[in-house]
């Protein structure tokens, strides 16, 4: 396994569920939900049925290929036509708690099948375990 | 949903304005479509229970499939006739049910005034603490023993004899 961090960005309201964000990449996707036209409303929204514990396959779900990728999902962003993807670990804390880390952004999936490319970050997003950290203040 | 500040550092304020919401009327339309995505969770749910298929789904509500498509990507606005016709093709029933947003709730005077009554004799000053929303089954059958029942603890807990 693949050791990373992860910092929390939005939380739940019982705090049981939180969304994370790798903090290796974290300005890349910055970048992306920044500069690609409704990225991020529909980031908000995903983020939103996480937090609310809503299902909805359209747009965020599962993308195990194999035993171990099964904690590898997917946030469907969908935008220009591209169908770019947001893979995702899901980990549970000691105490039960949830996190869904953002750790890898895919910028172009032509077909609903998991091409090679795909394949390759699924597989390397199945090997990350995190460790969730406080964001550590800005260097002056 | 909360945000959590975890300090002033430049990639986190980009981030709060990445969830921030321009103005009032960006947050209901926000708020709207997570009502709709509620629906369609349950829809969803119950479409692969059932096995019904997306393509089956639109012919029998009489629509595309990528309709569809749309509407669980929130591309397009679902509506109520929709929900109608599914909830008739897929055999289910949305129950409806509300609870406070906030830990202090506004109640209805009168329904205060009546549960007042039921303590006659009590004397004391009256304070009201918002419970834990009763369910469905138990506001149907036994809501107002259960708030009695709760009310009376907290009385004994917390009024204040005049």
């Amino acid at each position: 396994m693949v050791q990373r961090e992860a910092y929390i960005l939005k939380s739940s309201d019982d705090g049981k569920k939180h969304v994370c964000i790798d903090a290796e990449n974290e300005a890349s996707i910055l970048d992306f939900l920044e500069r690609q036209k409704g990225a991020k409303k529909k980031f908000q929204y995903i983020v939103g049925i996480i937090l609310s514990g809503i299902h909805n396959s359209h747009l965020y779900g599962d993308e195990n290929i194999n035993d171990e990728t099964e904690n590898v999902t997917a946030m469907k962003m969908f935008q220009s036509g591209a169908n770019i993807r947001l893979y995702c670990k899901e980990q549970e804390g000691l105490s039960g708690t949830f996190y869904v880390i953002v750790a890898e952004l895919l910028p172009k999936k032509k077909t609903q099948k998991v091409t090679g490319d795909a394949k390759q970050l699924i597989k390397k997003v199945g090997n990350y375990e995190y460790k969730i950290i406080e964001r550590p203040p800005a260097a002056k | 949903m909360s945000t959590k500040l975890l300090n002033d550092h430049p990639l986190q304020n980009r981030w709060n304005d990445i969830f921030a919401f321009e103005n009032e009327e960006a947050e209901i339309e926000y708020d709207a479509q997570m009502l709709r995505f509620a629906f369609l969770s349950e829809i969803e749910k119950y479409q692969k229970l059932q096995g019904v298929k997306k393509n089956k789904l639109a012919d029998k509500i009489k629509t595309s499939a990528s309709y569809l498509t749309q509407l669980f990507t929130g591309s397009r606005k679902l509506n109520f006739e929709t929900i109608a016709k599914i909830q008739r093709v897929l055999e289910i029933k949305f129950n409806i049910s509300a609870t406070p947003a906030k830990d202090e709730v506004m109640i209805d005077e009168e329904f205060f005034l009546d549960l007042k009554c039921k303590f006659k004799g009590r004397n004391g000053l009256w304070m009201w603490k918002a419970l834990e929303a009763p369910t469905q089954e138990l506001y149907e059958n036994d809501m107002d023993k259960t708030l009695l029942q709760k009310a009376v603890a907290h009385y004994d807990d917390k009024a204040i004899p005049a």
